[in-house]
């Protein structure tokens, strides 16, 4: 008998994705939704023997899914899929009942071990027709921007929640393409009237190539350091340093967490600290800025619970990354 | 049959030992320093940018533990690094603003070298084995002595920009335009945190007849004195500066108008104890001062500098050498 299958994510890319790393020879008939409450509605028509479930979504959310499954006992096992596997997150949705946290992008080879594992699948000569898809498939740039950012925020979240061992909260990951005479005016907004500390690192690879801005507020710095276990006075050069530390976790892993899902790898120049103290207007002041054209930047940013850490990130691809990006995505999701 | 292999460490295995040759006269000759420890620190590769500048041949160094080669080494702040690196699987950044130098190689251009030692970016690598765990690390070094001496050249020229902007250039405190900037901070700030703040306002008495009679370089000589004994009688958190010809404005931090009276007066009085020597001939001059603290009164910055104003002109106008706390029925 064919599995029913829901898969829950409100990027198309994401889906699809999914979708490509299902084993070839499971029975399997698809339900694409969008958001949590159609995945409910699917389950209880009896369309979601396994449902893969996304965390961040607009609306109901993938713990919101969970809580309601729970409550009502409905009958659905569940995997869930998230960039950010940090071990708070982990046990947060087991507790809540999933069978396992799996990492985005999906891989075939980790899907597979999970579905074997519990039994949901079991490789056979048989050959189904290609699954039965339900729903829109096709995939738009300002999608897959948002979800190649939402993966980054989170293997950035999971880096850095296994440096300073404690849990580290995202926002709303962001990506627009913007006019990079624009660029000054968006950056001034971001941080406010607070001091900032900034780090900057060029990255390229594969055609593509750009900047990663890290901003985090002054006041931010100390908590860090305590965090990563540093006591006593925090002296100028001890605060660069844990800023560097942690400028290395995060924008080594969200880029890392964005070549992952277009198949290439990112080489990264040395880091440049912008300016210590500075406002986000002065900062801008100081450095020119020429870039003409489009460019694709997203925006992500982590706050730790209970501790005055606030940092973003601001990821900068130039005008001429766009078209290999654009074709590097036809390649990810056919 | 078994599918081929071709995963990358498949072709290393087979990669011909012709082009291992030639890499590694690359990486014995780049300009790029590369030393490479096993996970007790032990030095398994160090190429010939680390042997020129530490004068350490590999066969001192290969198999000993990193941290014995040079005195003072870092190691505490080294293994933070290398076991970052290891645990996150990732690269780990330091640049010389954070720490000059892992190794101290002194400057080797007796011309154009400026810099004491060789200023020194680092990149820690974490090395993955055939097997894909991390089994070393591998340090970059690069020497960036010409960049740091040249943004630590730019950085004491904007600090001193910023310095002659703020800083009034006859008596060192802050120039008239700084001290309003601060001046509306401060009012902000204590309106806020309902903290007691109180502003003292102090003119220099009858300063025109003192350059009439004297000429204007006696007149700069005993604004600097009072500028000098304002500095050694105010707090460092303290905010004094520049008001007008021979006026200074202080803001007296966390200070009530009773304590700020007090502090006026003993500026009076010290001030009406100095004495200037010009041509043989003993000057001594006078203060006056108004005192006003921040309350409700005040609405606006301007409101509260107004208050100390009419305190000072009290002061002025009862013959001087005289101090006033702002009172709402004068």
């Amino acid at each position: 008998m064919s599995t029913a299958l829901v898969i829950c994510d409100d990027s198309a890319f994401a889906r699809k994705q999914i979708l490509r790393s299902l084993p070839g020879d499971w029975d399997v008939t698809v339900t694409q939704v969008g958001d949590g409450s159609s995945a409910l509605a699917a389950i209880r028509a009896g369309n979601g023997d396994v449902l893969l479930l996304d965390l961040n979504m607009p609306g109901m959310d993938g713990y919101q899914v969970m809580e309601v499954v729970q409550r009502e006992k409905l009958a659905t096992l569940i995997i869930v899929v998230s960039g950010d596997v940090q071990p708070e997150i982990r046990r947060r949705v087991l507790a809540l009942g999933a069978l396992e946290l799996l990492k985005k992008p999906t891989r075939s080879g980790d899907l597979l071990a999970i579905l074997t594992h519990y039994g949901l699948y079991r490789s056979t000569s048989f050959s189904p027709p290609k699954p039965e898809i339900q729903g829109d498939v096709s995939v738009d740039l300002r999608d897959v921007y948002r979800e190649l950012a939402n993966v980054a925020q989170g293997w950035a979240a999971d880096r850095l929640a296994r440096l300073l061992k404690t849990f580290v909260s995202t926002g709303n990951p962001a990506a627009i393409t913007i006019e990079g005479t624009k660029l000054q005016a968006v950056l001034g907004q971001m941080a406010g009237s607070e001091t900032v500390i900034a780090v900057s690192q060029g990255f390229a690879g594969g055609g593509l190539a750009g900047e990663v801005l890290l901003i985090f507020k002054d006041s931010s710095t100390v908590d860090m350091a305590r965090l990563l276990g540093l006591t006593g006075f925090i002296d100028t050069n001890t605060t660069l340093d844990v800023v560097l530390d942690v400028a290395s976790v995060l924008i080594g892993a969200s880029l890392a967490g964005i070549g992952e899902q277009l198949d290439l790898s990112f080489s990264l120049g040395h880091p440049i600290i912008l300016g210590r103290h500075v406002s986000m207007a002065d900062l801008l002041a100081r450095e020119g800025g020429c870039c003409k054209g489009r460019l694709l930047a997203m925006r992500l940013s982590y706050t730790i619970a209970g501790h005055n850490v606030n940092a973003e990130l601001l990821l900068l691809f130039t005008p001429t990354s766009l078209p290999v990006l654009q074709q590097r995505v036809h390649y990810a999701s056919p | 049959m078994p599918a081929p292999d071709y995963s990358p460490m498949a072709a290393d295995i087979s990669m011909d030992l012709r082009e291992i040759h030639w890499i590694m006269d690359i990486i014995q000759s780049m300009d790029i320093g590369l030393v490479v420890v096993d996970l007790e620190y032990r030095v398994q590769a160090w190429n010939g940018f680390l042997e020129a500048h530490s004068g350490l041949l590999p066969t001192q160094v290969l198999g000993k533990s990193l941290f014995s080669l040079v005195p003072d080494f870092p190691e505490n702040w080294f293994c933070r690094k290398a076991e970052a690196a290891w645990l996150l699987k990732t690269r780990i950044f330091s640049t010389w603003e954070q720490r000059p130098y892992l190794f101290r190689f002194s400057t080797y251009r007796p011309i154009t070298g400026t810099a004491p030692y060789m200023y020194q970016n680092l990149t820690f690598l974490p090395l993955q084995s055939l097997t894909g765990q991390v089994g070393h690390l591998g340090v970059l070094i690069y020497d960036v002595t010409d960049t740091a001496v040249g943004r630590s050249a730019l950085e004491i020229a904007t600090q001193e920009r910023v310095r002659l902007l703020r800083n009034d250039p006859t008596t060192g405190l802050f120039t008239r335009s700084y001290w309003e900037e601060r001046f509306q901070q401060e009012y902000q700030r204590s309106k806020q945190t309902r903290e007691s703040t109180t502003l003292l306002l102090l003119d220099i008495d009858g300063l025109k007849h003192i350059n009439d009679s004297y000429g204007y370089t006696v007149g700069d000589e005993v604004i600097r004195t009072t500028a000098i004994l304002l500095s050694s009688k105010i707090r460092i958190i303290d905010i004094a500066g520049r008001h007008g010809g021979g006026t200074f404005g202080i803001i007296l931090v966390a200070t009530r108008s009773r304590d700020g009276l007090l502090v006026a007066d003993q500026l009076r009085q010290i001030a009406s104890t100095q004495i200037i020597n010009r041509e043989k001939r003993e000057i001594r001059y006078t203060i006056s001062l108004g005192v006003a603290e921040l309350t409700e009164s005040a609405v606006a910055g301007e409101d509260w500098i107004a208050q100390a104003e009419q305190a000072l002109y009290r002061s002025k106008r009862a013959g001087g050498n005289r101090v006033h706390v702002w009172r709402r029925d004068i």
